[in-house]
């Protein structure tokens, strides 16, 4: 004979009203039980936020240096695991390619680069920089605006002008004053150069982004010239819109593939940059986060232990509904339901907590509570209060109820 | 109504004396019977009444139950038959003592499985006031009488109008006057709504107020008056 567990509809609201009551009853108690899930629950949410930040930091980061971009590099970027590759290439490509990206459909812009580290002298100062030999194009793409002066045309770059756009720190390093630097000369590779331009911060760097805000933006056909070596280390190509990118880059690779193998050089769009760096992120937080776990599974062993104490406690209590007519099962979900509460609001003020943490914290870093986290936080202290309530609810189920009734 | 056949209640002690609790007993009590089994202290008669209201099971034997044998069911099945064929009343009371008196009374309700043809809070508050104790009903019990607790039991004896009541010294823990006011209740039970009502008592006065008495001793009958 199969029997529903429930069939009037009082019984839901007396198992409820029951267990609130016997929390209630102990309150120092059940404080004290739930302090291990609460702590568990705090610190795994706010792990969690931490990491959320991080990613979303990361992701605004780049977003913010221009969107639906494709990169050409030399060599691989990325490893066979989904990390970054520690071998770098000392290839780099030539003014044909060049000429060949730009002839792709679905590239709006195609920005070369030579990137060089160099050293800066000006005002009898020495400063180590990154130069940034790129044409005009760059700063629309990066979405770089000028502060003070201007950025390089066109014409600047195509007269070979010896003019350089300084990134805000660098220039802050060098002059001291951003809006001083502007029409300063400076000597890069042994020649004069004229500042012409500082630009806006963009912040950034650090976190496995490029640090923008310390390059030196001098036309291509300059550092050429001067050099004598025509090459170029990055294109940076822009598709019209999200949806173009993966044609885009299947474009990229079809060109380069004519005059190299697949091993020399990468085609990578901003969201793989990042999701590769956000997964890094990851792998520290889940660490993080396990360790916080551990907690959750102390806190659920407090319960256990509480809810062993009440059962035996409650003995007869038990006996005596058995002996009016309670099922096993409804011994058993009476205790299971008491275990998923004390655990449920442990959870609950855990998440509380973490909110609030959350709150205050966003002033100085960008912690982010998302919905995921909220369920999980639930889920968990849910699952926790069935698994580490069930041993002790069984136990009660089981009593034999002459036993429990004559229990002092 | 109530058939025992060859009922034995055995204990192990230390692996090694068998106790006999109670030894082949043979019992039968009809419908609407009012019963009273007496015996010296620790013959059996408790344990025979919790065997009788199936709160224990046998260790050999059978119990029939309007001609129906209860000792094989399963524990669902004898849940059932605990809370609606029978109604228990304790020398202890035994009532909860976080719920109130009206609570304590809904108990059974609660763990009902079948659909209930009455309001049961009116059926409760109806017995609390036949019971002489209405106004008690949201104290809770310590702060009521041994009488007043040991009504509130009977009422939730009562609350699914079981056709068996089975009280286990109901004034054992009660004085003279208390007592008597239990045991003329239970009498009404029986001689007004006709249940069958099986009461425990060493107190041979109470006894004679019955219309059978049952002797025990050592785990047997040994005679009917
Ligand atoms: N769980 C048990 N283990 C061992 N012996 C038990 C157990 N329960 C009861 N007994 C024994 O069985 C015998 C009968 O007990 P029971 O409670 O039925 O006596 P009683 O007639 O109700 O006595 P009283 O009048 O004192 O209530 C007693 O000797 C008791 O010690
Ligand atoms: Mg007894």
């Amino acid at each position: 004979m199969v029997r529903l567990l429930v069939m009037n509809k009082n019984y839901f609201l007396f198992i409820i009203k029951n267990a609130f009551s016997d929390l209630l009853k102990n309150k120092l108690r059940a404080f004290l039980t739930t302090l291990g899930i609460v702590i568990g629950v705090s610190s795994v949410v706010l792990l969690l936020a931490f990491g959320l930040g991080l990613k979303q930091y990361i992701a605004d980061q780049f977003n913010n240096l221009g969107t639906n971009l494709v990169f050409v590099l030399p060599g691989q970027v990325f490893n066979r695991s989904g990390g970054f590759s520690s071998i770098r290439s000392s290839m780099t490509f030539e003014e044909k390619d060049f000429q060949n990206l730009k002839k792709a459909k679905k590239a709006i812009d195609v920005v070369p680069i030579f990137q060089k580290t160099t050293l800066v002298k000006a005002l009898g100062k020495e400063q180590a920089a990154t130069l940034y030999g790129t044409s005009d194009e760059i700063f629309a793409v990066r979405n770089l605006i000028p502060k003070y002066g201007e950025v390089f045309k066109k014409t600047d770059l195509e007269k070979k002008s010896k003019v350089v756009v300084m990134g805000p720190e660098i220039a802050e390093k060098i002059f001291d004053n951003q809006e001083l630097a502007v029409n300063q000369k400076i000597r890069i590779e042994d020649q004069t150069f004229k500042v012409i331009g500082v630009l806006e911060s963009k912040g950034g760097g650090g976190l496995g982004g490029p640090n923008l805000d310390t390059f030196l933006y001098i036309p291509y056909k300059t550092i050429f010239n001067i050099t004598g070596k025509k090459n170029f280390t990055t294109f940076l190509l822009k598709a019209e819109s999200e949806k173009d990118i993966e044609d885009l880059k299947k474009e990229a690779k079809e060109i380069m593939l004519k005059r190299y193998k697949e091993d020399d050089f990468s085609v990578a769009d901003s969201k793989e940059i990042i999701s590769t760096i956000q997964s890094i992120f990851s792998v520290l937080n889940m660490v993080l986060v396990g360790i916080g776990a551990v907690s959750l599974i102390v806190g659920g062993v407090g319960i256990m232990n509480i809810m062993y104490v009440s059962v035996t406690e409650r003995t007869r209590e038990i006996g005596i509904r058995r002996a009016l007519g309670a099922l096993e099962k409804d011994i058993l979900f009476q205790f299971l339901f008491e275990s998923i509460l004390l655990s449920l609001i442990g959870g609950i003020i855990g998440l509380a907590i973490s909110c609030l943490i959350v709150y205050f914290v966003r002033f100085f870093f960008p912690a982010l509570i998302d919905i995921k986290s909220v369920f999980l936080a639930i889920f968990v202290s849910s699952a926790i209060g069935i698994f580490f309530g069930i041993f002790p609810a069984r136990k009660a189920a089981r009593l034999s109820p002459i036993e429990a009734i004559r229990y002092e | 109504m109530i058939r025992l056949k060859n009922v034995s209640k055995v204990y192990q002690i230390d692996n090694e004396i068998t106790f006999y609790a109670l030894k082949k007993v043979n019992l039968e009590i009809k419908k609407s019977e009012f019963v009273s089994i007496v015996g010296p202290s620790g013959s059996g008669k408790s344990t025979l009444m919790h065997i009788i209201g199936l709160l224990d099971r046998p260790t050999s034997g059978q119990v029939f139950i309007n001609e129906k044998e209860v000792s094989k069911l399963s524990d669902n099945e004898i849940s059932d038959i605990r809370n609606q064929t029978v109604g228990f009343i304790f020398q202890q009371f035994n009532l909860i003592n976080k719920l109130t008196a009206l609570e304590n009374i809904l108990i059974p309700t609660i763990y009902c499985r079948r659909k209930l043809n009455f309001d049961v809070k009116a059926r409760a508050l109806d017995l609390i006031k036949k019971f002489n104790i209405a106004g008690k009903e949201n104290s809770y019990p310590n702060k009521l009488s041994g009488g007043q607790q040991q009504r509130v039991a009977i009422a939730r004896a009562l609350i699914m109008d079981p056709p068996v009541i089975l009280a286990d010294e109901p004034t054992g823990n009660l004085d003279s006057k208390n007592g008597e006011i239990i045991l003329d209740l239970l009498k009404k039970l029986n001689k007004e709504e006709k249940r069958t009502v099986i009461i425990v008592t060493h107190d041979l006065d109470i006894a004679k107020k019955t219309d059978r008495i049952i002797k025990i001793k050592d785990g047997q009958i040994i005679g009917y008056e």
